[in-house]
């Protein structure tokens, strides 16, 4: 086919220009970090690395990365157990209100994120029982878990019935036939769902505000804090860390898993 | 013990523990919020907060800046998805797998950091206005940054993902020797696009384009940090409200009419898609 409509220059050219405009800001952010004045020029007039010395010195930087990684390290692995669970009574049982259950599990999709988090926040106000850090970590468990639940179903649906069948014939408990039938075939889906869910957690903003106080600042809402307080390039140099961060993750799972599977759990 | 009753325990155990916490943690708080947005500070049944809403111009004007702000991002993201989309369906797996890694990287790269890039390039000394003064296009440097310029380019740049990988899938599944007819029988390229593509990727365009709207909607940290205190939109007020002004009960109105407006397209695409499908497999069945 490509040989009769021959290929395309002014598609490839408007394709590069495109993917262009979507590294921009990514670019931007990383070029700047390497500027030498105190206030954040781009392009800058000199290079240095000075300011990649100077996130360490960020106020309070520490205790919202630790606070970040704290919440996404125990929603993330909370999130995947439930999941699956539930998944799993979705694709094997048949019952009654069956769609009401997924709508349920699924419905923290289709709230406005700033909703959820007054939502969250008023009730957590009224009860009064549980600190900042223990409802951040509820949150971020109801608007992963839906990400979770659908990851798993669509590959438990794909999964050979056959081979299921077969080892309870062979008598394998129900345990027995997870562990050694159903997880090897969705553990790749498990793994790239574990990291998105990660990272939505990690780079929730919207949710957070909210509920944070003092105590418990994440880190996307210390850098909003940074980004209107500083001129300086130290914030984009912290900044970059992170982006190179989230391309190693995402180089991980491509490695992992395959470019076709990431592209999936984030298509929605 | 019985098959049905065994059955029905294996089941509350593995999806219970979820559909309770679910229902504490996120069905219960929104159902509450929803009563508080009708209820005044006596607990008497009230539409009050939302007469105010519907009856202030102000307020109606941040509603039609949201819509607005929406609908122009969703176009753009069209207008910008297609090639994308056309090339990693036709290009080849080279072409298709750059396009998927770039488009997908800025997904899993914080919001907060995206925004912060976009005001290095947007504002009044950044690049673009630079360029835009050394090419003579403008004497002086546009109000890209805090106005819904810079807002709609935000909207695009984080939403675009969720346009391309839709439309990708769905180009993918049209038949090549469509083209290829169109193209023997004398089509131009801008026609076989509009002719060809366009109405056999509609299925891909209405889930983006409905991901895109909604998630724009939405869309709370890029109208802040891209519009500013002059771009007013209805999760920007809702925050104001509740965390600024303090007033609960206007606030939970507000979100609920966010609430209502965005899960209504979404239930409006729900409904078509299933009539459509319902209409296309009965077609199947008549053959």
């Amino acid at each position: 086919m490509s040989r009769i409509l021959g290929p395309n220059p002014g598609l490839k050219v408007v394709v590069v220009v495109i993917l262009l405009f979507i590294l921009s800001p990514l670019v931007v952010v990383i070029i700047s970090s390497f500027g030498n004045a105190a206030f954040l020029y781009f392009p800058p007039n000199s290079y240095s690395v000075r300011w990649y010395h100077k996130v360490f010195e960020l106020d309070g930087l520490g205790d919202a990365l630790r606070t970040s990684l704290l919440i996404s390290g125990v929603a993330t692995p909370v999130s995947v157990v439930l999941g699956t669970m539930s998944a799993l009574a979705l694709v094997r049982y048949s019952f009654r209100g069956k769609a009401a259950i997924l709508a349920v599990l699924l419905s923290p999709l289709v709230v406005p994120a700033i909703v959820v988090g007054i939502a969250m926040l008023q009730c957590f106000r009224s009860i009064d029982a549980l600190n900042s850090f223990q409802a951040m970590i509820i949150a971020h468990i109801a608007i992963t878990l839906p990400y979770m639940v659908r990851t798993v179903l669509a590959s438990l649906e794909m999964e050979d019935g056959a081979i299921l069948e077969a080892a309870r014939m062979l008598g394998a408990g129900p345990i027995q036939s997870f562990l050694h039938v159903t997880l090897p075939a969705i553990k790749s889906s498990l793994f790239s769902g574990a990291v998105f869910v990660f990272i939505i957690s990690f780079d929730n903003y919207a949710i957070s505000l909210f509920l944070s106080d003092a105590s418990t600042t994440t880190l996307p809402i210390k850098m909003l804090e940074y980004i209107e307080s500083r001129t300086d390039p130290a914030i984009a140099a912290l900044s970059s860390l992170l982006i190179v961060f989230s391309v190693v993750l995402l180089c991980i799972s491509t490695w992992a898993v395959g470019i076709k599977r990431v592209a999936r759990m984030s298509g929605g | 013990m019985s098959t049905g009753l065994r059955n029905w325990l294996n089941c509350g155990f593995l999806a219970g523990p979820s559909v309770v916490f679910m229902l504490l943690a996120f069905v219960g708080p929104v159902a509450l919020l929803a009563a508080s947005s009708v209820l005044d500070s006596k607990e008497h049944l009230t539409i009050a907060h939302y007469w105010r809403f519907f009856s202030d111009p102000q307020y109606l004007v941040t509603l039609g800046n949201s819509l607005r702000l929406a609908f122009y991002a969703t176009v753009v993201t069209i207008i910008l998805a297609y090639p994308l989309a056309y090339a990693m369906a036709r290009l080849g797996p080279g072409w298709r797998n750059t396009i998927l890694v770039v488009t997908i990287l800025p997904l899993t790269i914080s919001v907060v950091i995206r925004s912060f890039g976009w005001q290095i390039l947007l504002r009044n000394g950044g690049p673009i206005n630079q360029s835009l003064i050394a090419l003579g296009l403008t004497n002086e440097p546009l109000r890209l940054l805090f106005s819904e310029t810079g807002v709609v380019i935000g909207l695009v740049h984080v939403y675009l993902p969720f346009m391309v990988l839709p439309l990708a899938s769905a180009i993918e599944r049209i038949d090549g020797k469509l083209e290829e007819a169109a193209m023997i029988l004398g089509a131009s390229a801008f026609r076989r696009i509009i002719h060809v593509i366009v109405p056999l990727s509609v299925p891909g365009l209405a889930a983006g384009a409905t991901l895109v709207f909604t998630a724009s909607i939405s869309a709370y940290v890029t109208p802040a940090l891209l519009g500013g205190e002059g771009v007013q939109v209805m999760p920007t007020m809702v925050a104001q409200q509740v965390l600024t002004l303090l007033d609960w009960s206007f606030g939970s109105a507000v979100s609920m009419i966010l609430t209502v407006v965005s899960l209504g397209i979404l239930i409006i695409h729900w409904t078509i898609t299933a009539r459509f499908t319902n209409w296309s497999s009965r077609e199947g069945r008549q053959k």
